[in-house]
């Protein structure tokens, strides 16, 4: 017995002994490369037109956010399906681990047909891998594509007089700094215009009860630390205390935030005056991205950024359940100690890539479907749906059904396929009213737009090492934000990242941006 | 011996070795050809160029390794992790076998048991994320409660004091019960006169536990430590990761993390290979020594 004890113990922790070990060598061979020359389609034009005679098998791979993807069987892809002939196979990835499925593709060497990159470096590695289809030559059969893109975009990140992606737009502003109004109110408060205003505001959120509920359990503004080690959520402060929006330009050369020791110390003293009071949420580190604006909705964050489409619609409804007479309102940035005000602005860097392994026919069918969704049928198509199914028609206005929540047929137009158009979320239906009171949100922040000169361009070191250094020195700023080392230690971790690879990503940034202008 | 009787065990044996066959062909299938794999911790190796185009670079990743400024970080991490795991983790579902033992209520044993190995069954993502909405500083039930008794907030999840005592609690509260099954089967299989015997000699049960239990222990204690050994350098990858945060990296940054974030996140495969096989190396060394030792002492080894 005391031997069938011992064998049992042993097969049970062996086998999981042995899978652990297995596990270490698996990301071994993968097939054999397509070489290292892109693939370039037929020349233009030479190639007779596709006439959907045949079913053709397509694979997208799209990055998803809260909700998830469609089934085969939705009625969006059968429209696609029928309208083009083709079968449509959708990979839905959840954003959070997007770049990790690529990375486990790629190291198989096996991609869908179109996929999203979402990460530059990644794109700029891979593009000279030849991973990616040059589009140059084709992309004039497609109007809609060229006309509903500009020019700056579907040039940027590529090399002259080849286009491997398609840019993905998101609107410079979509997250706008906002605060809660009714807190304000009941404070007796005025809007912060400063930094020094918006601490006390912070403060008073913190400290002064505004939820009434008798305890402390409120804070006055949060953050979160990205995988790829940056703080973010606090772009109008870091403006504001004079930071570049991850590069400047001075004299005409590229200067990283990371040498900018004096602005990152007078920003992480504000910040670790503001962790010690507790007005900056203790779980910073914790949190994920969306946290901040979750605790806005949940009732225990004072300001946090938003995006406005998602305010009427689903954060005050969310909050008002919580807190009837909540309020939330446009915050314009605070002004730092030399009068900066700066908001959140993005250059999309994303791209919409073709796999260079394409036959001639499915590049075809693949850019005929996105051409239809950048022309004016099918952009009305992608963001309201089907007639009938997902929305009506009684004469001049629009009524939405059912079924468009359930269905929600409008996915690809926000993590897909986008025109370049800021008004991708106002849909047929919407009023008037609400549309310009969402658009007014983007104006509004438009005189702090706070650009990054050097967005797209990627260094070799950076793609090799720049998540690394980046992730050191925002330890290195965290661990001042919360106390446990003094301010100066700021320099040193400047120098660090200097010395471990930032001296060359300066170099060959640089180098990259003189190429270009 | 002649060939004729080679060949009449053979035949003999024929159904036996079909029987092994299967389970050989996974091991061979699953287990030694993607060993193969490790050859690309000795390239740079380029998933576009493939397996047999990518340049070989001889030992530069291990040398990249060893130089690298974090490298003693993550040694340091990795061997107190599992040292927590050896001397704290690892007696306690011996304890917790041994304590059940003693129980004579079967219904309570019963329930003790179940309850005990219950959380095995959770994912990591699940316990770390009951963890988060007890231990969070901000919302968090106990910071929640010391603050409603005039207490100061603990950042039980990002002060890097308590990473090391949170881990070993979650892991206990997660396997003790499971590991202990183990445990409770071999004491199943102590003969009862020993017992009987030990009280008639006047022993009280605390003593009957010392020299008749734990000896019986004794064998799957040996067995079940050398195994452990052989992953010292495994630190359960999903739980790290998942408690892991910016504030606590300095202690809570392990080769594992390090293997996904730079060969998953940034696409490093020969870099992170290298690391993998130099983790597999130290624990094929622990688990061979700890096995020659044990044999020296007189006890059975696990080959």
């Amino acid at each position: 017995m005391k031997k069938i004890g011992m064998l049992l113990a042993s097969v049970l922790i062996m086998g999981t002994a042995l899978a652990g070990c297995g596990s270490d060598g698996n990301s071994n061979s993968g097939s054999a490369g397509s070489g290292s020359t892109g693939g370039s389609p037929a020349a233009s034009g030479s190639a007779a037109k596709d006439d959907h005679s045949k079913k053709l098998s397509l694979t997208m791979m799209v990055s998803t956010a809260a909700g998830g993807g469609w089934t085969d069987d939705h009625p969006m892809v059968k429209y696609l399906n029928d309208k083009f002939n083709v079968d449509l196979k959708f990979q839905w990835v959840p954003g959070d681990s997007y770049n990790e499925k690529l990375n486990v593709l790629a190291a198989s060497n096996d991609f869908p047909d179109v996929f999203q990159i979402w990460d530059a470096s990644t794109y700029s590695k891979w593009m000279k891998k030849g991973v990616f289809l040059d589009l140059k030559p084709i992309l004039s059969d497609y109007p809609n594509i060229v006309n509903n893109v500009t020019d700056e975009a579907l040039a940027m990140m590529n090399p002259k007089d080849k286009v491997y992606g398609l840019p993905m737009y998101a609107p410079a502003f979509r997250s706008n700094l906002s605060i809660r109004q009714d807190w304000l109110d009941k404070l007796g408060l005025k809007t912060p215009e400063t930094v020094d205003e918006f601490y006390q505001v912070a403060k008073a959120f913190t400290t002064e009860d505004p939820d009434g509920n008798g305890k402390q359990d409120t804070i006055g503004f949060s953050m979160s630390i990205s995988t790829a080690g940056e703080i973010i959520g606090i772009d109008y402060l870091k403006g504001a205390f004079g930071l570049a929006n991850a590069w400047k330009l001075e004299d005409g050369k590229l200067v990283p935030q990371q040498t900018q020791t004096e602005e990152w110390k007078a920003l992480a003293t504000y910040l670790r005056q503001a962790y010690a009071d507790g007005v900056l949420d203790k779980d910073f580190a914790v949190n994920k991205e969306r946290d901040p604006w979750n605790k806005l909705e949940g009732n225990t964050n004072g300001i946090a950024e938003v995006n406005p489409n998602e305010v009427y619609k689903q954060s005050l409804p969310v909050l008002q359940k919580l807190a009837p007479e909540a309020d939330i309102v446009q915050l314009a940035p605070p002004a730092g100690p030399t009068g900066i005000r700066a908001a959140n602005t993005i250059t999309s860097t994303t791209k919409i890539v073709l796999n260079a392994k394409l036959s001639e026919e499915k590049q075809q069918r693949i850019l005929e479907i996105i051409d239809y969704m950048f022309s004016d049928e099918g952009y009305l198509w992608s963001k309201n749906g089907i007639e009938g199914i997902h929305y009506e028609k009684n004469g001049d206005t629009y009524e939405k059904l059912d079924a468009f929540d359930s269905d929600r047929p409008q996915i690809l137009s926000t993590w897909f396929i986008r025109r370049f158009d800021p008004s991708i979320q106002i849909r047929l239906w919407d009023e008037q009213e609400y549309a310009d009171k969402v658009m007014a949100w983007f104006e509004n922040t438009e005189p702090y737009r706070w650009t990054n000169p050097a967005a797209g361009l990627i260094s070799e070191t950076y793609s090799k090492s720049g998540i690394q250094l980046d992730q050191k020195f925002t330890a290195a700023i965290v661990k001042v934000i919360t106390g446990s080392e003094p301010v100066e230690s700021i320099d040193a971790a400047s120098k660090a990242w200097l010395a471990g690879g930032g001296d060359k990503i300066i170099e060959e940034t640089n180098a990259l941006y003189a190429e270009l202008n | 011996m002649p060939s004729s009787d080679i060949r009449g065990r053979l035949r003999r044996g024929l159904p036996l070795y079909a029987l092994i066959l299967p389970g050989a062909l996974y091991f061979l299938l699953f287990r030694y050809l993607p060993m193969g794999g490790i050859a690309i911790a000795f390239q740079n190796y380029d998933p576009f160029e493939g397996f047999l185009h990518s340049p070989w670079v001889g030992l530069e990743h291990f040398r990249r390794l060893f130089g690298d400024s974090d490298f003693w970080l993550l040694l340091r991490n990795t061997l107190f992790l599992s040292m927590l795991n050896l001397f704290v983790f690892f007696p306690a579902p011996i304890l917790l076998a041994l304590l059940l033992n003693e129980a004579r209520i079967r219904l309570f044993r019963r329930a003790v048991q179940t309850v005990t190995y219950l959380p095995h069954f959770l994912s990591w993502v699940v316990v770390v994320g009951i963890s988060v909405l007890l231990f969070s500083t901000q919302d968090g039930a106990i910071n929640e409660w010391l603050v409603s008794h005039g207490k100061e907030r603990i950042g039980l999840l990002t002060d890097p004091a308590y990473f090391r005592p949170l881990y070993v609690l979650l892991n206990v509260w997660k396997e003790s019960g499971w590991s202990a099954i183990i445990f409770l089967a071999a004491l199943a299989s102590v003969d009862p006169t020993l017992y009987e015997a030990a009280v008639m000699d006047g022993a009280n049960r605390w003593k009957s536990m010392l020299h008749v239990s734990l000896p019986a222990l004794r064998g799957v204690i040996v067995v079940l430590f050398i195994l452990r050994l052989g992953q010292t350098m495994e630190t359960g990858f999903e739980q790290v990761l998942l408690m892991q945060n910016t504030m606590n990296l300095d202690v809570s940054d392990v080769f594992d993390t390090y293997v996904y974030r730079n060969g998953i996140l940034i696409g490093e495969y020969s870099y992170t290979t290298a690391v993998g096989l130099f983790k597999s190396a130290i624990g094929l060394v622990l688990i061979v020594a700890a096995n020659t030792w044990a044999k020296r002492k007189g006890e059975e080894g696990v080959y």
